[in-house]
């Protein structure tokens, strides 16, 4: 039971991390130029 | 039996209160502070390294990483602060180990205040990545009509962050509570 407590501690660590890495990244993320079609 | 470490009281002095909560997340800081001094001590970038520099090189380099796979430019610029969050909340789950520890992820006042570190830090990351006017303008994309949805993303998405770990931390506590509070009602005596 303690080492799936440990599991589980690593993968919310995990989880919360990488879902405060997803947000950073919405907020940070630019949009390319589009490209005019060529004539 | 107490669900939340809040309700431990270690320490009172009229309305301040010193619990389980802040305690343990006082050492917990104390601890990872001085791990780090420790393990960043004797650092080299010659050929010859220790096994602790290899195995810190390669938990910071997992940690950039991921955060690259993520879709972030300069993961290194992040690491700091996403390195931190994960190192915390999973320092606070490992000490479990230790008996009389209560972890105090396991408090919704912890995990919301990681939310809310969250919640600062996003838009700081944003501005300083495409400036104000091009983060405010980010809240008005495709149309003015998201502006509200947007707002309201940004209050849900911390909110979720926070009750989410709070769940997780605190289910196991809170279903033995549960099934010994109904106990009586399925088996009366």
């Amino acid at each position: 039971m303690t080492a799936l407590g440990l599991l589980t501690g690593m993968v919310q660590a995990y989880i919360f991390s990488i879902l405060a890495a997803v947000y950073i990244a919405a907020a940070t993320r630019r949009r390319k130029p589009r490209l005019e079609p060529a004539t | 039996m107490h669900l939340s470490p809040d309700q431990v009281i270690f320490w009172q002095c009229g309305l301040f209160k010193l619990n389980v909560t802040i305690a343990f997340t006082w050492g917990l800081m104390l601890l990872l502070a001085a791990g780090s001094a420790l393990v960043t001590r004797r650092l080299s970038t010659g050929l010859e390294r220790s096994r602790w520099q290899n195995l810190l090189e390669i938990v910071v380099s997992g940690m950039v990483q991921q955060i690259g796979e993520v879709g972030l430019r300069q993961p290194e610029k992040y690491l700091g602060f996403l390195g931190t969050l994960f190192l915390f909340v999973a320092a606070a789950s490992w000490c479990t180990v230790i008996p009389g520890y209560e972890p105090p992820t396991g408090s919704l006042s912890t995990t919301a205040a990681l939310a809310l570190c969250v919640f600062v830090a996003v838009p700081l990351f944003g501005i300083a990545d495409q400036g104000l006017g091009g983060y405010l303008k980010s809240y008005v994309k495709p149309t003015v009509i998201m502006l509200s949805f947007n707002i309201i993303s940004e209050l849900s998405r911390t909110l979720a962050l926070a009750v989410r770990l709070f769940g997780n931390m605190m289910s196991g506590a809170m279903i033995i509570a549960i099934l010994l509070t109904i106990t009586p009602f399925v088996f009366p005596s």
